[in-house]
């Protein structure tokens, strides 16, 4: 285990799939190239459920520092239903450290819509997960109302 | 700090759907009541979904909803000889667009009657609503509806219009309306990517996720949504069923899944469904032997890493399950049936647990496996497993519903060795920053051959095959021919003029909820002072005003057993004299031009001296401003604006500018006699005039001697200067 480094990427992307940050937080103060794309060094944690059945609160935390870019990106991402997708790879320390190896391992993956935001002034907790919320009726999807029939006959 | 919070072990049967017995049982939720009221709507009523499609499975007819609709607008209107009644009706289907209906499949209580038309998206049939009613002599007058509906604009939904009409005293013109819906709502169905009516809960499902919670497509496993689908369609389990009550989305997708041998599941964050039970690639059930992916042994646990719940024995006591479903015959209205469902020799007496299916299943052999689903789960599922392991090759390989083999030694006894050896199926993965992987494991119980047993008693759970008769005999209700009429029903239609203005209140976007206050001021100005965030300030007494020589000083009482001590100061701060423990304090000559203030000692257990010292407000210059300033220059020259402690002797300084200021003998304390304070001293003024002047006059000190530490001026208006030293 000691040879098994883990390191975590973080793609913050809107409904129609467009990529707004890359961050990866093993490399620090480095950007670095994966996937013919870029990361940002950001300095962020992440823990949780990945896989589970439904009611089992499946669902990933963030931790963050609360930097002005921070706060704004996920007070926006919150406002807008933004998502993140996090990957957790594996790869072997002995081999290089200074940038995401060629064989290393996708060992977790995770999509999750920014559902919750809170922490201290110093550090954020964000939470991905599913809006489909667990408590309040959404089904069937519509109601009757005036528009659509009116004042009813009553019998 | 972070705590991680996870879900008792305990829970998870109750959360994999292990454990499903019903909270309540009841009426058939799938009957319909036929010679009932009609229904009228109501605003708020859910719009129904009628989703289903009528299929044959070798011989047999599958499918099919019964639907008692309900209406939005009436017109009753009596002729005026007979006085037969006209009713017309127009009638919410369901959402959506639904394929024609046909004649043979509308009723009205149970009868095959009236003159029906149907249309999407609009309002059914050309009638004005409203209530025509005349008295014609020697009739009894019919009481109908006054408030016989406006109408409105059917956006998205199937509607229906019907009218028939009755005879002088029938009673039946008011009961309710029925349609047997062979083909639901249409969707592109995921299976064929076909658009048109669907018996496939995932369809539905995936209707809902989209329509109810706009859920991301990012976030649907479209994978293992067509895959369930698949294996839903393959073995027979279709959904045909009214969908009209308001419900939690989430409740609702995981008390369907329970009804189609499926489970729903949140892998990689993506929602989707997956089957409760191996299946071969054809997506029929697997009943020979499983394979699994990975063994776990005692080299990959780690400390701590192995806890095990069994299930309690209240949810594994031997059952016989009571199905409840829908018989749907191809031409006569649908009844509910009930299929007892267990083992032999097991609970043939009860419990009785009833598993109610009608509200969308209609094939025996349907509620038949899932009865035997629910018995073979209690009879053989024994426990549960979390285990803690080390990061491995599996972190890439094993995902949620994957087959796992877990055998650790147990040797609690010398001459004999011990196994825990189970099969498991995934059911959660949590992986942690730290490497390590934590797995729920459901008890896979398999029999000598390696197959599942549950999968092999579904397998073999089949239905007896018989339809039961309706207990209808008499047709003669039936309009003649009807019950054989497969016309498709007319597609009438068209809104009204004068619909219903719009009522609703759509905003328009205010401000940016982003912004900041104005100004961004953090100094916290304008906020009231806390009445407790300053020590309590004692206030001196007794002072002349100005404070003056022989002015005995007295401190205002904050606490009891107040000390007092005394402190004179010159303009810098620097202590002159101090008095301490006394409670008058006589200012002296000494002390012109200096300030005074006090401290307010009260005991203080907690400190370490023993007392808090809370100080006074100032008083001073002692003497008044020219006994501070000995000479106030006049506009436009220069002011002395501090005269510090004398500690060096000069004669005279060099003034900026060229003026020039002189000091003269004077001194305090020191070798001179300690009673004279005198400083002369001069300056040029801005008029070129030399000043000659004395701060305060005395005697006893040499110009030799006479001293002081610092001495500040400032041009009048200008920036306080230092000239000495």
């Amino acid at each position: 285990m000691a040879n098994r480094g883990q390191s975590q990427f973080l793609r913050i992307f809107d409904t129609s799939g467009t990529t707004l940050y890359r961050w990866q937080s093993y490399y620090i103060g480095q950007d670095v190239t994966l996937d013919a794309a870029t990361w940002n060094y950001q300095p962020f944690v992440a823990n949780g459920l990945i896989g589970g059945t439904a009611g089992s609160d499946v669902g990933v935390t963030i931790d963050i520092p609360a930097t002005a870019l921070a706060v704004s990106v996920f007070e926006a991402g919150l406002d807008n239903g933004h998502l993140c997708e996090l990957k957790i790879y594996e790869f072997d320390t002995r081999l290089s450290n200074a940038a995401p190896q060629a064989g290393q391992l996708l060992i977790g993956r995770y999509v999750g819509e920014i559902i919750e935001v809170s922490g201290s002034f110093s550090l954020l907790t964000i939470g991905l997960g599913s809006s489909l919320a667990p408590t309040g009726a959404q089904a069937p999807p519509r109601k009757f109302n005036s528009i659509l029939i009116g004042a009813p006959l009553r019998l | 700090m972070n705590i991680e919070v996870r879900d008792p072990l305990s829970l998870l049967p109750y959360q994999n759907g292990m454990v499903v017995s019903p909270l309540e049982e009841g009426a058939a939720s799938g009957q319909s009541n036929l010679d009932t009221q009609q229904r009228a709507i109501v605003i708020g009523d859910v719009v129904p979904i009628v989703f289903g499609r009528r299929v044959t499975v070798g011989d047999i007819d599958i499918g099919g909803v019964f639907v008692s609709p309900g209406a939005t607008e009436g017109r009753y209107e009596n002729d005026g000889t007979t006085n037969e009644l006209t009713v017309n009706l127009e009638l919410v289907l369901s959402e959506g667009e639904l394929p024609a209906l046909e004649l043979r499949d509308v009723f009205q209580r149970a009868c095959r009657v009236g003159t029906w038309v149907q249309t999407y998206d609009q309002r059914a049939g050309s009638f004005t609503a409203g209530n025509f009613i005349t008295v014609v002599e020697g009739k009894e007058t019919w009481q109908c509806p006054y408030y016989c509906g406006t109408s409105g604009t059917y956006d998205n939904m199937t509607t229906l219009a019907y009218e028939n009409s009755h005879a002088d005293g029938d009673q039946t013109w008011s009961r309710q309306v029925h349609c047997f819906v062979r083909e639901g709502m249409q969707v592109t169905r995921i299976i064929d990517d076909t658009y048109g009516p669907s018996n496939n809960l995932i369809d539905l499902a995936l209707y809902l996720i989209r329509e109810s919670s706009r859920l991301p497509e990012d976030m649907l496993d479209l994978t293992a949504m067509e895959a369930a689908a698949n294996f839903t369609d393959t073995n027979g389990f279709f959904y045909n069923g009214i969908f009209n009550y308001s419900t939690n989305l989430e409740d609702w997708l995981q008390k369907m899944a329970k009804g189609f041998l499926l489970r729903l599941s949140d892998n990689n964050g993506k929602k989707g469904f997956r089957p409760a039970l191996p299946i071969n690639n054809d997506n029929t059930l697997k009943t020979t032997a499983v394979t699994w992916l990975f063994d776990f042994t005692e080299e990959h646990l780690l400390p701590d890493g192995f806890e095990i719940q069994y299930i309690p024995l209240a949810d594994r006591k031997p059952i016989t399950a009571e199905v409840l479903w829908r018989q749907q015959p191809d031409n006569d209205i649908g009844i509910i049936r009930t299929a007892l469902v267990g083992f032999s020799g097991e609970a043939t007496d009860g419990p009785f647990e009833q598993y109610d299916l009608s509200e969308f299943c209609t094939s025996e052999d349907h509620a038949v496996k899932i009865g035997m689903f629910y018995v073979a789960r209690r009879k053989y599922i024994t426990h549960m497993l979390r285990i803690r392991v080390k990061p491995d090759a599996y972190n890439t390989t094993l995902s949620l519903g994957d087959l796992v083999h877990v055998l650790l030694r147990r040797e609690t006894d010398v001459e004999q060795v011990s196994h825990h050896n189970y099969l498991y199926e995934i059911d959660r993965i949590n992986k942690t920053i730290s490497g390590a992987v934590e797995f729920d494991l459901t008890h896979f119980p398999i029999n000598e051959n390696g197959a599942s047993i549950v999968a092999l008693a579904v397998n073999a759970a089949t239905g007896a095959g018989y339809s039961l008769a309706t207990g209808r005999e008499d047709f003669e209700c039936d309009e003649a021919g009807r019950s054989e009429d497969t016309t498709p029903l007319a597609d009438v239609g068209g809104n009204l003029p004068g619909l219903p203005a719009s009522s609703n209140f759509i905003s328009t976007v205010i401000g940016d909820v982003l912004a900041s206050p104005e100004g961004e001021s953090n100094d916290g100005d304008g906020n009231p002072p806390d009445p407790f965030g300053t020590p309590p300030q004692p206030t001196i007494g007794g002072a002349s005003d100005p404070i003056t020589f022989g002015d005995e000083l007295t401190l205002g009482s904050i606490c009891e057993g107040m000390s007092n001590n005394w402190y004179v100061v010159d303009g810098s701060g620097n202590v002159l004299r101090t008095a301490s423990g006394v409670d008058a304090f006589t200012i002296a000559a000494q002390d012109a031009g200096r300030f005074v203030y006090a401290e307010g000692c009260c005991p203080d257990p907690g400190s370490t001296s023993g007392v808090t010292c809370n100080k006074s407000n100032t008083l001073g210059p002692i003497g008044g401003d020219d006994a501070f300033w000995g000479y106030r220059p006049g506009a436009g020259q220069y002011e002395i604006t501090w005269l510090g402690l004398y500690t060096a002797v000069i004669g005279a300084a060099a003034a900026p500018g060229g003026v020039a200021i002189y000091a003269s003998p004077s001194y305090d304390g020191g070798s001179c006699s300690g009673t004279s304070t005198t400083l002369w001293y001069s300056y040029t003024n801005t008029s070129g005039d030399v000043i000659n002047t004395q701060w305060r006059s005395g005697s006893g000190c040499s110009s030799s001697t006479m001293a002081f530490a610092k001495m500040y001026w400032r041009p009048t208006g200008g920036a306080a200067q230092q000239i000495y030293p």
